[in-house]
């Protein structure tokens, strides 16, 4: 269950590129290509920001509501974890 | 050729004429030149009282002196010629290119090559790619024109592409191999390799920002006063290559944080 005290942290040893400002990831043969919000929220989950600060990220970044986009927010990062491009660093943020 | 007599002088070589005269009166400057400059250090002003003066010639034939040397070169003719001479016990270093070489350089750092199946580190041998890296920096002495067409050609080429993809990709292998003896234990060695990564990591952000010469990291601190990056400060560049937070007690930590650094650079240096 991934709950906004979470902290993502992207993993070591992924292979990334930027690419006229969108980055692309090396999956072993395969190249995920992550723009706009997708790229921001990669670029976010440094290991101290929890899933709630990235869902605030998001929101300021696109003048949305935190409520709205949480969701979503929480879903990619969960995908991005079963890629293993995204790991699960700590339950409680380090501050 | 004359023997070192002791620590040189720094030497004011402000005028162009200061440079080429030793060479004109030794008959190294032959009448087919069409450019002459200063590279390296000296070029930079990073010089010191023991730097060499390194000089490219540039003619259209190949140069035959008595006591040449040459170095090999993947180019055609296969090789450039090089004359030592000792003045002001300062050893100067003269190369001769031939103006095709250059062109065979600029061919090699083409969007086509780049785009291509080619490895980007691959695609320039050291050498060539400290050479044509030593024209943006060089010290004009004869053919200005020409030494800005042929940095015009290196502008518009793939060439920063090239070298940045080539440092990012030795980063990543760096890394991976970081990881892997991290998990085998080997700490040691993994710090060797993290700290392999950092500068190949640093090496793309400097190029990135044109800041050549990656095949001489003595120089990296140099370059990266000289590019400024804003993702990493000097000051905090230096405590990593010092490896000042490292802590013999927790190797892992050290190593971990090293490659959080190296992917941050790569996620933010622009690839073509």
């Amino acid at each position: 269950m991934n709950t906004g005290h979470r902290v993502p942290r992207r993993v070591l040893g992924v292979r990334v590129r930027r690419v006229s400002g969108d980055l692309v990831i090396g999956i072993d043969t395969d190249a995920l290509e992550l723009t706009d919000v997708a790229r921001l929220i990669y670029e976010s989950a440094d290991g101290r920001n929890r899933v709630a600060d990235i869902v605030d990220i998001v929101a300021a970044a696109y003048d949305a509501d935190p409520a709205e986009v949480s969701v979503d927010v929480r879903e990619f990062l969960d995908d991005l974890a079963g890629r293993g491009v995204v790991e699960w660093a700590v339950e409680e943020p380090f501050r | 050729m004359s023997e070192r007599t002791g620590i040189a002088v720094p030497t004011e070589m402000q005028h162009p004429t200061d440079w080429l005269n030793p060479l004109r009166e030794r008959n190294l400057l032959p009448d087919d030149t069409v450019a002459a400059f200063v590279v390296g250090s000296v070029a930079r002003g990073w010089e010191n009282a023991r730097s060499d003066f390194d000089i490219y010639v540039v003619t259209t034939e190949e140069v035959r002196t008595e006591s040449y040397s040459a170095a090999l070169m993947s180019l055609d003719p296969p090789r450039v010629r090089n004359e030592v001479f000792f003045e002001n016990d300062r050893r100067w270093e003269i190369t001769y290119w031939l103006e095709r070489q250059f062109d065979q350089m600029l061919a090699k750092i083409s969007w086509e090559k780049y785009t291509g199946e080619v490895f980007a580190g691959e695609i320039l041998t050291p050498r060539e790619e400290t050479s044509l890296a030593r024209l943006v920096h060089c010290r004009p002495l004869l053919g200005s024109e020409w030494i800005e067409a042929k940095c015009e050609l290196l502008n518009r080429s793939a060439f920063r592409s090239i070298v940045v993809v080539r440092s990012l990709g030795l980063a990543d292998d760096a890394a991976e191999d970081a990881l892997g003896q991290l998990e085998a234990g080997h700490l040691e060695s993994a710090v060797l390799s993290a700290r392999r990564a950092l500068g190949h990591a640093v090496d793309s952000l400097l190029e990135s920002a044109g800041e050549y010469g990656s095949h001489m990291p003595k120089w990296r601190p140099n370059r990266f006063r000289a590019a400024a990056p804003e993702l990493l400060s000097f000051e905090s560049y230096w405590v990593l290559e010092t490896m000042r937070d490292y802590d013999p007690a927790d190797p892992r930590s050290w190593v971990r944080s090293v490659l959080t650094i190296c992917q941050d650079i790569a996620m933010r240096v622009e690839t073509a």
